[in-house]
């Protein structure tokens, strides 16, 4: 059995002291990983819940110590120290990639190099550093390769699922820590009994993998407690409606500012693969500097949102309802907007709410509900097995549980997003919900 | 025999999903019929493709998350049936679906006529049939070459796949109906 030998413990919250060895130790002082410290994990929900203030670093930390004991259940990887150490490289340095306010700031890439989500996103960026950033080269030496596999996967074994996986260390980590610091109780599971169950599931019961992380199926009460949790997560913090509402006008800040602002630095958003270019200016970024970049602007109306969300002066949603409540028409149309009918729709809104159209936002809305049972074992989130005392492998919705056939699916709502004061909010929605059944 | 590409205007996959249960009358589609018939509608260019191998043949996630969605949305209803060796599920526009259905075949006009067909070739020939031809096509594809009924057989028990070589000649009039096949 290998055991790392730690030359420091840091203390965090959720997991009490993590051991680092020494190039962990070095990994974690490189400037691409201190940079983690200055990006909040939970972007704007600190506005809904003042104490989700932690950073990605702490969490990058409790992916690490979580990772570690659930690699300490699988013996093909207990037994092997190149694993064990690779694992623990990949799973510390894993959100690196992030840059600040994460979707808001992949949202504006996306858009300004023309790029589709699969050819920009963190974990691609995550990578690009691992093979150009200087410091993190040297440290990984002959390592780093097997670190990138872990982290852009070819193949697909055990140790990738802890890695990434509906059972991963990072949302056995983030579920708790998030919750913790939100200060609500939706997120707690009983992650040392999930973590206790894991195992290695043989690739021959799969679907062309070499191995798998699944679980004893007696973990089948602790894992679906963690599948409520992570869905509880999403409908009341991470999706919360107000920090939808700060996404939104932080959003339409930065639009703005790159539309009208000729001086504006656009160039931060321009990504390609392992452009150097693109990774000097990412590394100086974190939140406060975006805030402070898009501040700067010489757009009078990105300035206005700006000092409004500084203030937490929010917009109101005056508009939200299920897609499934909206009428057939209206909601077929509304499956088919792009962005550029967003915009036209957002600027017709704006003349029918006579609210200048920049501060008009539709945004419409999906939580995936993790209990819902997927075709062929193969959801969005990933399979989960389960091993049965007789060594047969079934999948999540097969195992017998009240919530295994739980039809719920995915939630989709439709909002619009605007700034109205208190006492005319009732006129406008219903502006709104008439433009709603009328126009679209 | 070796697959041939077809080349359409492509349309979104929930779309085709939408359309594929339309066309395929009251009766609808299971599950594994919808996979494997925008399977085929992918590889003659009528949607994007965004199949992979999957356990029971080629399989687009994109396809399974979009017949949720729109059954979500109310436009697609969803029926468990219950067969001998598995549970099948079935999609058919519900009435919401229906409303919606005629604005959106004038809206997309002659995009949508390759899809019409293919689902109308497809809609009768069952799920096992449907599955078989999907995975020669899939053996074909990947091979890059033409193959003898007893080569894609063998090629198929390498992929986990149990197909005879009687059962390649019966997928092989599919395809060739689909026009996939030379």
């Amino acid at each position: 059995m290998y055991e790392p030998e730690f030359s420091k413990k840091v203390r965090v919250p959720i997991h009490g002291y993590v051991g680092l060895t020494e190039k962990e130790v070095k990994l974690m002082d490189s400037s691409s990983f201190q940079r983690l410290r200055r990006i909040k994990q939970l972007a704007n929900t600190y506005l809904v819940y003042p104490g989700a203030t932690h950073s990605r670093f702490e969490h990058s930390l409790g992916t690490l110590e979580t990772a570690y004991r659930v690699a300490q259940q699988i013996k093909s990887i207990l037994n092997d120290q190149d694993k064990m150490r690779k694992l623990r490289y990949a799973t510390l340095l894993h959100d690196i990639g992030h840059g600040p306010f994460s979707h808001i700031f992949e949202d504006m890439v996306l858009r300004v190099a023309k790029l589709k989500p699969t050819e920009f996103n963190h974990e691609l960026v995550t990578v690009d550093l691992l093979r150009n950033d200087g410091d993190l080269v040297r440290i990984l030496g002959s390592d780093i390769d097997g670190v990138m596999e872990l982290l852009e996967p070819t193949t697909r074994f055990v140790e990738h699922c802890i890695v990434s996986s509906p059972l991963d260390a990072d949302k056995i980590d983030y579920l708790q820590r998030d919750s913790y610091y939100a200060g609500v109780a939706y997120g707690v599971f009983d992650a040392t009994r999930v973590i206790h169950t894991l195992k290695e599931i043989p690739g021959k019961f799969l679907d062309r993998r070499e191995s798998y992380l699944g679980a004893s199926i007696k973990g089948r009460e602790a894992i679906i407690g963690m599948q409520l949790a992570y869905y509880y997560m999403h409908e009341t913090v991470y999706s919360h409606k107000t920090r939808r509402i700060a996404d939104a006008m932080l959003t339409r800040s930065l639009e703005l500012a790159a539309t009208n602002d000729e001086s504006f630095d656009r160039s931060i958003f321009q990504y390609s693969r392992n452009d150097t270019d693109f990774l000097e200016s990412f590394k100086e970024l974190n939140d406060q500097k975006l805030i402070d970049l898009i501040a700067a602007s010489s757009d009078e109306q990105t300035q206005q949102i700006i000092q409004s969300l500084n203030k937490r002066v929010l917009f109101k949603a005056i508009f939200g309802k299920d897609m499934s409540d909206i009428k057939p028409q209206t909601r077929m149309n509304l499956v088919q907007i792009t962005h550029a009918d967003a915009i036209k729709l957002e600027k017709a809104l704006g003349e029918h709410l006579k609210i200048d159209p920049n501060f008009v936002i539709v945004d419409r809305q999906s939580i995936d509900n993790p209990l819902y049972r997927e075709p062929y074992g193969v959801p969005k989130t990933g399979p989960i097995y389960f091993e049965k005392d007789d060594g047969t492998v079934v999948e999540f919705g097969d195992v017998p549980s009240p919530l295994s056939r739980t039809r719920s699916g995915t939630v989709e709502r439709f909002w619009i997003f605007a700034p109205v004061k208190e006492d005319e909010r009732k006129e406008k929605e219903k502006a709104a919900e008439d433009f709603v059944n009328s126009s679209l | 025999m070796a697959e041939r590409r077809g080349l359409a205007k492509v349309v979104p996959d929930w779309v085709a999903v939408f359309l594929a249960s339309y066309y395929a009358g009251g009766k609808g589609l299971l599950r594994t019929e919808l996979q494997k018939i925008l399977y085929f509608a992918s590889q003659k260019g009528i949607l994007e493709n965004s199949f992979g191998l999957g356990y029971y043949g080629p399989f687009s996630p994109n396809i399974a998350n979009s017949a949720e969605s729109l059954v979500n949305k109310n436009f697609l209803d969803e029926t468990t049936e219950f067969f001998p060796e598995a549970i099948g599920y079935r999609y058919r526009l519900s009435d919401d679906g229906k409303k919606v259905v005629p604005t959106l075949i004038e809206k997309l006009g002659q995009s949508v006529k390759g899809l019409r067909k293919t689902v109308a070739i497809c809609k009768d020939q069952g799920s096992r049939s449907l599955s078989i031809a999907a995975k020669v096509h899939y053996i074909l594809k990947m091979m890059g070459a033409p193959m003898t009924s007893e080569e894609i057989a063998a090629q198929a028990k390498k992929l986990n796949w149990d197909i005879s070589g009687y059962e390649v000649e019966a997928a092989s009039k599919l395809l060739q109906d689909l026009d996939l096949l030379e």
